[in-house]
């Protein structure tokens, strides 16, 4: 259990920002490189062109896995601050309210 | 816990502290509380029946009343206290245990890397290889114009031993070939002759 508990809002939403951006980042990249590879394959041949198809495939495949599971995520650490923010609603209202 | 908006900063095992220490306050308040039921009782004393004995009877049932009312409220307010603590302390838990877990889970999905062969290219089609024409031998030149080297060829019909005058290494010539001495600037042709070791 940790000693001390410190939550600030605003790091933990410019965190999840970066995270955001760093997933679109990623899934441009992968983007461009499934085209890359289309068309590469197209102008190659024979079973090279095959087999560049197929490890192509598999990296892209992986890739969409990855940015899935930082998907994941991103979706609990924004429930994870939108909880914190209501527990800390809530507990303030209890002096409050 | 800050004040501030957008933010908190709890330390939790001091929050369990203090709800402990005022259920031990309560504690402590209601143990004379229940001791205050013997005051409730009239009094049995033989004070006579005249009229300030019956006033000072009331006074002390009234202050009894009283005391019993206010330790009541105490009671009730550190009760009030501790609840409240108790429940801010557990949402605290609860939401730092919870966000620890469901993000720590994500872990878990992440899938293992594939192991991927990188294709060797063995065929290029575009564009076309080049077609490379064949090498050509640099043209002949004159025996007269390079010296000479090899085995003088003994007279024909002789036993003798060839005379040697250099030795080099060539390659046996396919059917038809001819094989050329170069030594990188001259080429001369040569002739091969196997011949089987004595």
């Amino acid at each position: 259990m940790a000693e001390l508990l410190d939550y600030r809002f605003g790091d933990m939403e410019s965190t999840n920002t970066a995270v955001q951006q760093r997933l679109n980042d990623f899934r441009s990249t992968l983007s461009d490189f499934k085209g890359t590879y289309v068309r590469l394959a197209g102008q190659w041949g024979g079973a090279t062109a095959q087999g560049a198809g197929q490890v192509a495939q598999t990296l892209d495949k992986f890739g969409n896995d990855v940015a899935s599971v930082v998907n994941r995520f991103l979706t609990e650490l924004t429930t994870h601050l939108e909880e914190s923010i209501s527990t800390e609603r809530k507990n303030t209202n209890l002096f409050t309210g | 816990m800050d004040g501030d908006v957008g933010s908190f900063r709890v330390h939790l095992q001091s929050l369990k502290d203090l709800a402990v220490r005022l259920r031990e306050q309560l504690e402590v308040v209601q143990r004379p509380a229940r001791a205050f039921d013997v005051l409730y009782q009239p009094p049995n004393l033989p004070l006579g029946a005249f009229a300030e004995s019956y006033s000072l009877s009331d006074y002390h049932s009234d202050v009894a009343q009283q005391l019993a009312v206010v330790v009541e409220k105490v009671g009730r307010g550190l009760d009030f206290a501790r609840s409240v603590t108790e429940l801010v302390a557990q949402r605290y838990e609860a939401l730092n245990a919870g966000g620890a877990q469901n993000i720590g889970a994500v872990s878990d999905l992440l899938p293992a890397p594939p192991a991927v062969a990188l294709p060797t290219p063995q065929v290029w089609n575009s564009p076309p290889a080049p077609t490379q024409p064949a090498p050509t031998p640099p043209a002949p030149r004159s025996p007269t114009a390079a010296p000479v080297t090899g085995v003088a060829a003994a007279p024909a019909g002789s036993r003798a031993t060839p005379q040697v005058l250099a030795q080099v290494t060539v390659p046996v010539p396919p059917d038809g070939g001819t094989v050329y001495y170069f030594d990188g600037s001259t080429s001369i042709p040569l002739t091969v002759t196997l011949q089987p070791d004595e």
